[in-house]
């Protein structure tokens, strides 16, 4: 009898050696942002995409704001250096230097972000694709629904592909749910410009817009002071976190983004070996759709019903990047 | 010691006291945001200078603060204040990248050249409007100089979300330009590229330029002062506004090497803040363009270890701003209570 | 074009309402330049005047104490400027650059200092329109004019001060000898470099007052680049109106209602590129700046240190 106790324990005690011994050290993951974490907005939610990981999988973090792209290469190697083996940009643009830093690093893991899955990228890559414009079709919807005027404006930022997309699908869902409604956009040329976001809505609230889609960042408090301002009611949603507090009775929805789902998603796959692939964020995986608000009861209930279809892929929407399509 | 040699420490010594006021310009932010300041001082060194790495980095930020720093010295040699630096790296780069595109089936040894001679002609085009309009008009370059730095930024901000922009980036990002249009790096796992050989050899033509030919004469004599100048006989709009071209050129050779070395796209963020930079340096280095090259290292080593602050400590990045003039005001400062009656 | 799509009245209200920062910091920057003084840190000052009223309102909950913080900021920066320059006699450009980067830096490091880490952006309560007792009921331009925030009275009125000062006071008279002839000045007992100094402060507080209304007449927050070049548009202005503070308001309206009219093109033009439309602002300056240069008188001892010992 003594003998077996002495095997069990001396093989609980190997084997417990063993597993500390040989359990490789957790990689520490190391983000970059492109502004600063407590802008409530877009780095927000990608502080708390990283809190969410380092909670849920255990995984040691840090982080690095307000990192221009002509700096991201160097703060890149320097975790690199420090011993991080993964390191997330958050932001698509930081592209070309994941695809200049992946291939010599091959140890290390990169995860990246763009508007979709993009080719030949190095092996030791994960692609988080966003697919905004399916909830920006649902918000057009929404507009749609709801515009009393018939005018329903947009204001973005920088022109860029995402931005285009989202417009297009606000155009289509426009067209689709309310054909005789127009829409008046503006690209105001910053995401973060509140004063430029501010006079673009005026523009528009003067044109007879009352439903805005905003599609900036921290310019979102300019539109809403254009709104405050308004003599008429302007209702507004906005996108990556609720905003809705800062004045409840103008806003109607807003397309929240949790980063959280896909990076715990992907950083789970990286700890189970998978070092490269692409994730999709999308209505449903990412995206989600606070209730509507300041609308009436049947305009909410058909909204969430297209976002459901959405989410299941039942309502396709299109994606064009290049050029704004103005009617469908 | 010779008259001499005391009068080189008494210049020199300014600048110590600009260095430990930065150091404690720095130790003072960092205490407020309740850092370790010795610490966060070692971190700064090791993360600038200390590493390979780092020292790559430094190297690479070198590069256009140096390009940068040589033509606002140009410039303000001429008496002109070139605070449009920005708009013209800007301009070199837009040049730079287009020619990139159109040189891709040139071998190296004549695509690299060509995308470089772009850059400077870009730069030297957007300094040719305030050099003009002073020239013809006698318009002030200091107005003029900063809003073709917004224009500049709107152009490049079409080009790189419109015509030239890479789909699968979904930013202002434009497409890579070719490998053959890209400078030679200096060692693959330190990450410098050749772009700082090429603002030194920059420097070291501007002082050239400016010591050694006719033109540099003529350039120090308007700026000395324009009337002796003028009853000279130097032709003193056509000097300046030479010399805002070429502040220009240089300018944009900056834009293109950070094009070409450093990004191999043209983006919108290429530019964070070197043409105010450039500016500092030009005034700490006494105008002078081989003291520049020491100065914009030192620039650029504040610039990557405050950053790695960022990480630390949690130094916001506009605070190598404040340090940097900071420094500046306090070396102004000293020169003033020493010629002070 | 027709009339009735340039003379839009929304888009003159706006201009008026745009117009406050650039008249207040042209006025600021005028007082300076007839004393003598060339403040290039404007936009430095505007920002970090917009940063100080901002964090002096969020900390304090009243809007006055921000505006009081935001004067005081542009005063302070200002007067160190004129220290530079008057009594250690450095160039005002070189100094005046100096001061702009530190500014910059310095608005963006105080507001992360004090704001910190929050998860819901600061905001301050924006100023509400003043209807006017009875100008405000009139028609068409009740609306435009009197029915506006408290600011754009302020601003008229500064204006209205300012040239009554320069051009129908004995002190403001003195000043403007400082500007233009220190020497002379100096003779019959002017005291240059005091007045120089008072400028500094006078002037300096009114770009803060520029900086300050930037938070509280259009988005009730701080951003880095909330001074989007006005300040440098105000050097401009004071140059357009040649150096009168009526002219430098009316160019401010001006180039306020091309900024507000930038948007109106926005919506209509498909065709042109948004980003050609935000240049129309700048290239627009550019061209007014070359077309007011002819004949411009600036004050000839502007940007020049006076010393006393000096021969020439």
């Amino acid at each position: 009898m003594q003998r077996w106790i002495a095997w069990a324990v001396l093989l609980a005690v190997v084997a417990s050696v063993g597993v500390a011994g040989a359990a490789p050290s957790r990689p520490r993951l190391a983000m970059i942002l492109p502004g600063v974490i407590q802008d409530a907005d877009f780095n927000a939610v990608g502080y708390q995409a990283l809190k969410e990981v380092q909670a849920t999988t255990g995984v040691q973090t840090a982080h690095s704001e307000q990192v221009a792209v002509a700096d991201a290469e160097r703060v890149a190697r320097e975790y690199l250096a420090s011993g991080y083996g993964i390191v997330a940009f958050h932001g698509g643009q930081y592209l070309t230097i994941v695809q200049k830093l992946a291939p010599l690093f091959p140890d290390a893991v990169f995860i990246m972000e763009s508007s979709g899955q993009i080719p030949n990228l190095p092996p030791n890559v994960w692609n988080i694709g966003r697919k905004f414009h399916e909830g920006f079709y649902v918000l057009g919807v929404l507009a749609a629904l709801s515009t009393k005027t018939n005018r329903i404006g947009y204001v973005a930022g920088i022109r860029l592909p995402d931005f285009v997309a989202s417009l297009n699908a606000v155009f289509q869902a426009v067209a689709k749910y309310n054909p005789r409604a127009e829409v008046l956009y503006t690209f105001v040329g910053d995401q973060n410009d509140p004063v430029k976001a501010r006079q673009a809505a005026e523009s528009q609230i003067a044109a007879g817009v009352d439903f805005i889609v905003i599609s900036v960042n921290l310019g979102t408090v300019g539109i809403l002071e254009a709104a405050r301002a308004a003599r008429r009611p302007v209702l507004l949603t906005t996108f990556y976190t609720d905003k809705s507090s800062y004045a409840p009775q103008h806003f109607a929805a807003s397309l929240l983004s949790n980063f959280g789902k896909p990076y715990v998603e992907v950083t789970r796959q990286i700890l189970a070996g998978k070092r490269g692939g692409y994730y999709e964020m999308r209505p449903g995986s990412g995206f989600g759709l606070t209730p509507p608000r300041n609308v009436p009861p049947e305009v909410a209930r058909r909204v969430q019903q297209v976002w459901r279809a959405v989410v299941l892929r039942q309502e396709r929407v299109d994606e064009i990047t290049d050029r704004v399509v103005e009617r469908r | 010691m010779t008259a001499r040699a005391v009068a080189r420490w008494q210049a020199a010594a300014p600048y110590a006291v600009g260095l430990v006021a930065a150091l404690g310009v720095l130790a003072v932010l960092v205490a407020a945001l309740g850092g370790d300041a010795p610490a966060a001082v070692g971190s700064l060194v090791r993360a600038s200078l200390g590493s390979a790495a780092g020292f790559g980095q430094t190297l690479n930020k070198t590069a256009p603060l140096l390009f940068g720093s040589v033509a606002v010295i140009l410039g303000l040699r001429a008496g002109a204040f070139n605070i449009g630096v920005d708009g013209q790296i800007y301009a070199g780069a837009v040049a730079a990248t287009g020619v990139a595109f159109l040189a891709a089936g040139l071998p190296k040894l004549l695509a690299v050249p060509a995308v470089l001679v772009a850059g400077a002609a870009g730069g030297a085009l957007l300094g040719a409007v305030p050099g003009l309009l002073r020239a013809r008009a006698g318009v002030s370059e200091i107005f003029v100089t900063v809003m073709l730095n917004f224009i500049a930024l709107f152009f490049v901000e079409y080009l790189s979300t419109g015509p030239w922009n890479d789909p699968m980036a979904g930013e202002a990002i434009t497409r890579a330009v070719p490998p053959s249009t890209t400078l030679p790096l200096l060692g693959v796992r330190v990450g410098a590229h050749a772009g700082v050989l090429l603002a030194l050899a920059a420097a070291l033509a501007v002082w050239w330029l400016l010591y050694r030919t006719v033109f540099g004469y003529e350039v120090r004599a308007v700026g000395d002062n324009p009337t002796a100048a003028r009853l000279g006989g130097i032709p003193v709009g056509r000097t300046v506004a030479l010399a805002l071209v070429a502040s220009g050129a240089l300018a944009g050779l900056a834009g293109a090497v950070e094009v070409s070395g450093f990004h191999y796209r043209l983006i919108l963020g290429l530019s964070p803040g070197y043409g105010v930079m450039s500016i500092l340096i030009a005034v700490l280095s006494r105008r002078h363009p081989l003291v520049a090259i020491v100065a914009s290292l030192g620039f650029a080593a504040l610039v990557v270890g405050t950053d790695s602050l960022q990480r630390s400590v949690g130094l916001p990045a506009s605070a190598v701003f404040v340090v940097q003039a900071a420094v500046l005001l306090v070396l102004l400062a000293s020169e003033g209570l020493r010629r002070a009656p | 074009m027709s009339w009735e799509l340039l003379l839009d009245p929304s888009l003159v209200r706006l201009a008026v309402s745009m117009a406050v920062p650039l008249a207040l910091a042209s006025a600021g920057e005028l007082l300076m330049e007839r004393a003598g003084l060339l403040n290039v840190a404007i936009e430095g000052i505007v920002t970090l005047a917009a940063a100080g009223a901002f964090l002096g309102a969020f900390a304090s909950g009243s809007a006055g104490v921000g505006l009081v913080v935001g004067a005081a900021a542009g005063a302070a920066v200002s007067r160190l400027l004129a220290h530079y320059a008057v009594a250690w006699r450095r160039d005002q450009v070189t100094v005046g650059l100096t001061l702009y980067v530190l500014c910059v830096g310095l608005a963006s490091l105080l507001y992360r200092m004090v704001v910190g880490v929050r998860l819901t952006p600061p905001r301050v309560e924006t100023l509400p329109p003043v209807p006017l007792p009875w100008l405000g009921d009139l028609p068409l331009v009740g609306d435009i004019l009197f029915r506006q925030h408290a600011l754009v009275y302020a601003a008229a009125a500064v204006v209205g001060a300012l040239h009554g000062f320069l051009f129908h006071t004995s002190l403001g008279l003195r000043l403007r000898a400082a500007g233009e002839n220190p020497v002379a000045a100096d003779t019959v007992g002017v005291d240059v470099f005091g007045l120089r100094a008072w400028a500094a402060l006078a002037g300096g507080a009114l770009v803060g007052l520029a900086g300050a209304a930037l938070p509280f007449t259009l988005t009730g927050t701080f951003t880095e680049g909330i001074a989007g070049g006005r300040g440098w548009i105000a050097l401009m202005l004071v140059i357009f109106g040649r150096w009168t503070p009526l002219g430098a308001a009316a160019g401010a309206l001006l180039f306020a209602y091309v900024e507000a009219f930038q948007f109106k093109l926005a919506l209509l033009s498909k065709a042109v590129p948004p980003q050609f439309l935000q240049m129309l602002p700048y290239a627009f300056a550019i061209l007014v700046l070359v077309r007011a240069y002819r004949g411009a008188e600036a004050p000839e001892a502007l940007g020049k240190p006076y010393d006393r010992e000096a021969r020439t």
